[in-house]
């Protein structure tokens, strides 16, 4: 065993007290608390914002009952307040932003031809912060009352003085914790993009979800302090004494405002661009033509990501800031609107003249171009400011906002989770129970979200919990609450689905839907190694370009099958050696929400508590080595971290390269 | 297309699509073609999608479609356009906003009592009407300055209060005439929730203007104006309002209205605004011994007085709003409640039942106080 021998020596220089062994189970409970394997942790992400979609649909139900008819009593208002402002901190928080990590932690590696991201524990730790942060959140329904200033947290409102319970605390500490575990996955992510592509994917050769899920990443990084700030800020106010917001001590209320609204408008953007990006995937190959204009929908993608930081002010149009930065405002925002719309066009560029395939991946993806489009063109009126002056802070401002968050987002979402279901879980969903999810839930969005507008623009201002009878508006908010239960309806489909695949679904082929994109070439579902050798990449869609040449008049010509391409072990039996699952991320984790409960009820000791066990955490976890020696008991590992595995015949054009080493923190 | 016949059709009192004045008419002129092209850039959209979805689904022959990546001069053109668009939009979004920002040039409207009138009928000089709007926790005050009273941050240095011209719940203004507002909000010092400085508002009557917020610290202003033409019986119009900006437990039921009637009937309202109640004396209480006995309870065990103001009388409470003039108005609690004798004695039985969270927390009164205090009210004429 000599070979073993001579193994790289681990990281740290002494063997530190191990009271733990090191796991190493991949499978139950354990492997999946001690995970740090992108793919796992994507599937993580995915079922958990799943089920926050389900609370949060929950939370759409409860207000649409209580809103059905006028002076409705099904919520109290002490309730309701608590109900909108957890289903929109849910939404946005526990739902989209999550799920969109799911993608990202999945596909991002897949695609750029990686064994992992750059920091597979600090990954897991994310995650863990995010439930950890999702259940802190909602543990505070059982301890005296959940949230209730809204999503928006407007000071003085969720001051000390009107606000004085516990449900602001909650949220404060709520969202810090998952501010953490969001920003350092964004770190995360653009390191994992910038180092850890294979040789030849220069960027402008990357795949387009993975170009949009670098801009959103980056968004990320720099919004989430400024919500950090704002959240110390009216902590500090509501228990520390200070006056940041109290304009009768020299502070100011629009402060709030203004950091808040910085914050909040790159996390639109945040919410949105991963399901522009995924659509970019699915259109494409689901009309056999190539993204029209990919260059330029790169370069859109940053251009939002850039201009999105200049428009924040545009929802204050109606604080009275002054004529001259109303006007800079309105017109930045009327501006973002040409890159968002030249997306849409991009996107139609791309079906027409194409052969469309309508699985329902697609129809989900047809679904995002139409609905996104009247949630932008119901913004381009916002930015008109004298109209906005009557729209703002109306539910005409909550029909547009469904409509690129549901309409948008959350369609976009359901397409990326018909297209990669057989690459992540190796079974197909149905496709007539999925055309009957889709059909549901489009008529029952635009149902329940589409007379929002005429409310809107009838006067009926938003975040109350009822209204009275003589207002001429009880027939469209009753017609809305039945799209809400059809929405429901649609959702109930879908869970149905997943049920009967998982039970009775085939397995999935290889490359079931002829993609263009490298993570199809390893086989479904994706094994735990990624590639068995890293691609060389050529071309932008290197997939396709291996198994498609085009002739001179632009049409295809075949050049290989995919089977060609799939990677697979020579020896199935095979052992390879992974990076090592961790405890550490999970018990550093567990240590925030207790130091967040501590600060919520000012029981210092229950923070020193939290701090420790965060600091334990870390301080294991830094002399852990990244990944532990070969196992003797395989004697195949016996290179260590570059033993080459053998690919099953057919041989294929791949060059072959050592695997990319990751660089764990 | 259905949707936007209904919303037409509809009957709705905070119709912004059915404008009242030159300020939201002006909105509605600019919203309207940019909402239609709107709605022809969607058709666009969503015919191409449907035209791509028929023309261009996968059938037998067309499996190989030709592999186009971009076409730069269709990119361009279609990036240049909307560009335009938007520019043009811009251009009139600019325009508006100075035009909503605009201090309206005239004199501030003052009030001629009969006694120094020509017409011996009191009457108004000057014109623009300049009103205080100030929010509270869940209730709107309206100060008329220079014809009342203001509240302490309007008074320049050294400025004395006048008479009480302060209301709640309704604000009256002289149809034809620019309304300038002067917006604010506050909490008073005594408020049972502590010393604060209160929370954001944002006032809106639809039908007259768009919105402005109320924000502590800050004064923000907002044009609004009646149309005339509309009063055409002498019967004064009511427009109502309603607290936008969510600010607590009772946010919905923040409302007000907006009484907009002919300069003639505007004039005469101020008039009866100025007359100063007398206190009861114990001569009332022979003549009408209810009303003297709620006269008792609402300045001594009601507690009443220590929250509400009823000018000339020892009632001087800040807290609450001012019912001088209380029969003078249509609607009461946050204009939720129409005022009559049944809606006072369900209020009066339980504010919090109207009100969530309301800040008037008074004791359990007996039906037979209920009685007292619903007569003395009703003497506020």
């Amino acid at each position: 065993m000599t070979a073993v021998e001579a193994v790289r020596p681990t990281s740290a220089p002494a063997t530190p007290p191990r009271f733990l062994k090191r796991p190493k189970a991949t499978d139950g409970v354990v492997g999946w608390l001690t995970t740090i394997d992108h793919k796992k942790i994507g599937i993580l992400y995915g079922v958990t914002s799943f089920i926050f979609f389900l609370v949060g649909g929950f939370e759409a139900l409860l207000i649409r009952l209580q809103l059905a008819q006028p002076n409705g009593n099904i919520l109290t208002a002490q309730v309701y307040n608590q109900v909108f402002t957890m289903h929109g901190t849910t939404m946005v928080f526990l739902v989209i932003m999550p799920m969109s990590a799911a993608f990202f932690n999945y596909l991002i590696p897949l695609q750029i031809g990686a064994g992992d991201v750059a920091f597979p524990r600090l990954n897991a730790f994310s995650y863990w912060l995010y439930l950890l942060g999702g259940a802190f959140l909602y543990s505070s329904f059982l301890l005296g009352g959940a949230p209730n200033g809204g999503w928006f947290g407007y000071a003085p409102n969720t001051s000390i003085t009107y606000s004085p319970g516990h449900n602001i605390d909650f949220w404060i500490f709520g969202l810090l914790i998952l501010g953490i575990g969001s920003t350092a996955s964004a770190a995360n992510l653009i390191v994992t993009i910038i180092n850890m592509r294979a040789p030849g994917m220069r960027l402008l050769r990357m795949p387009i979800f993975t170009w949009m899920a670098l801009v959103a990443n980056f968004l990320l990084l720099f919004a989430m302090p400024v919500i950090t700030v704002a959240l110390f800020l009216i902590m500090f106010d509501r228990q520390w004494g200070t006056h940041f917001f109290d304009p009768l001590a020299g502070g100011d209320p629009v402060l709030w405002q203004q950091l808040f609204w910085l914050f909040g408008h790159p996390e639109v953007y945040i919410l949105v661009l991963p399901a522009m990006g995924i659509v970019s995937e699915v259109i494409p190959v689901f009309s056999r033509k190539p993204l029209f204009g990919y260059p330029v929908m790169v370069f859109s993608g940053v251009a939002i990501g850039f201009m999105g930081w200049g428009v924040w002010v545009h929802h204050m149009f109606a604080v009275g800031l002054g004529p001259v930065a109303t006007s800079a405002f309105s017109v930045s925002t009327m501006l973002i609107a040409v890159p968002t719309g030249v997306k849409i066009f991009n996107w139609l560029g791309t079906m027409w003249g194409g052969s469309i395939r309508f699985k329902t991946s697609m129809h989900f993806a047809m679904g995002f171009v139409v609905m996104f489009t009247i949630g932008g063109l119901s913004g381009v009126t916002h930015a008109l400011v004298p109209a906005d002056r009557q729209q703002t802070d109306s539910y005409y401002v909550v029909a547009h906002f469904h409509y690129v968050l549901f309409g948008g987002s959350i369609l976009g979402i359901f397409s990326g989770i018909y297209y990669w279901y057989p690459k992540v879980f190796g079974k197909m969903l149905d496709e007539k129970l999925g055309k009957w999810h889709f059909w549901v839930t489009l008529i029952g969005f635009n149902v329940a979200f589409g007379p929002m507008h005429i409310l809107g623009l009838q006067g009926m201002p938003r975040r109350i919990y009822t209204y009275s009878a003589s207002m001429g508006w009880n027939f469209w908010n009753f017609v809305s609450t039945i799209g809400a239960f059809t929405i429901a309806a649609g959702t109930l489909i879908f869970i149905y689905n997943v049920r009967k695949t998982d039970r009775h679904g085939a397995p999935a082929p290889d490359d079931p839907w002829d993609a263009r994109t490298i993570e199809w070439i390893t086989p479904n579902p994706t094994p735990e190694y990624n590639f068995i050798e890293t691609p060389q990449i050529s071309h932008q869609d290197e997939f396709w370009h291996l198994k498609y040449a085009e002739d001179d008049d632009g049409r295809l010509v075949k050049i290989g099958e995919s089977p060609d391409f799939i990677q697979r072990r020579a020896r199935p039996d095979e052992h390879i050696h992974m990076p090592s699952p961790s405890y550490w991320p999970l018990v550093a984790a567990f240590g925030l929400p207790v130091i967040g409960y501590g600060q919520v009820y000012r029981l210092w000791g229950i923070s020193i508590v939290g701090l420790i066990i965060l600091l334990s955490g870390i301080y294991a976890w830094g002399l852990e080595p990244s990944t532990e020696p070969p196992d003797p008991e395989y004697p195949e590992e016996a290179g260590g971290d570059h033993a080459q595995h053998e690919l099953a015949e057919p041989e294929t054009q791949l060059e072959l390269t050592p695997a990319a080493e990751t660089t764990d923190g | 297309m259905a949707l936007a016949a209904t919303a037409c059709a509809s009957n709705a009192p905070q119709d912004t699509l059915k404008p009242k004045g030159p300020e939201s008419r002006y909105i509605d002129h600019l919203f309207f073609p940019v909402f239609w092209i709107a709605v022809v850039v969607f058709f666009f959209v969503a015919s191409a999608v449907l035209y791509c979805a028929v023309r261009f689904r996968a059938r037998p022959g067309n499996e190989n479609p030709r592999q186009v990546h971009g076409n730069t001069k269709l990119e361009v053109t279609w990036t240049i356009i909307p560009f335009l668009l938007l520019v043009g939009v811009g251009t009139a979004s600019v325009i508006g906003i100075f035009h909503l920002y605009k201090d309206p040039p005239g004199q501030r409207i003052s009030f001629v009592p009969a006694s120094a009138s020509a017409t011996g009928e009191p009457a108004m000089v000057g014109k623009v009407l300049e009103v205080h709007v100030i929010g509270h926790r869940w209730w709107w005050e309206f100060d008329y300055p220079g014809l009342g009273t203001m509240q302490d941050q309007f008074l320049s240095p050294g400025e004395q209060p006048g008479t009480a011209l302060v209301t709640a719940g309704e604000l009256h203004i002289p149809v034809g005439y620019m309304v300038r507002l002067d917006v604010t909000s506050n909490e008073p010092a005594k408020s049972p929730e502590g010393v604060g400085p209160g929370v954001i508002h944002n006032f809106w009557v639809p039908s007259l203007a768009g919105k402005i917020y109320a924000i502590p610290g800050h004064i923000t202003h907002l044009n609004l104006e009646a149309d005339s033409k509309l009063i055409t019986d002498g019967h004064p119009i009511t427009y109502s309002g309603q607290c936008s900006e969510f600010c607590g437990l009772s946010h919905a039921n923040m409302r007000f209205k907006v009484v907009a009637e002919s300069p003639a009937d505007f004039a005469a309202w101020v008039a009866n605004q100025q007359t100063v109640q007398s206190p009861m004396t114990t001569a009332d209480a022979l003549t009408s011994p209810l009303a003297y006995a709620g006269y008792t309870l609402f300045n001594g065990s009601g507690g009443c007085s220590t929250c509400h103001t009823i000018q000339g009388t020892s009632a001087q409470g800040q807290v609450g709003p001012n019912l001088t003039h209380l029969q003078a108005r249509g609607v009461f609690a946050g204009a939720v409640l129409a005022l009559n004798n049944n809606n006072l004695r369900i209020w009066l039985r339980d504010p919090q039942a109207v009100k969530p969270g309301a800040n008037m927390r008074i004791r359990k009164l007996s039906e037979r106080e209920i009685t007292e205090l619903i007569a003395y009210l009703d003497t506020l004429k």
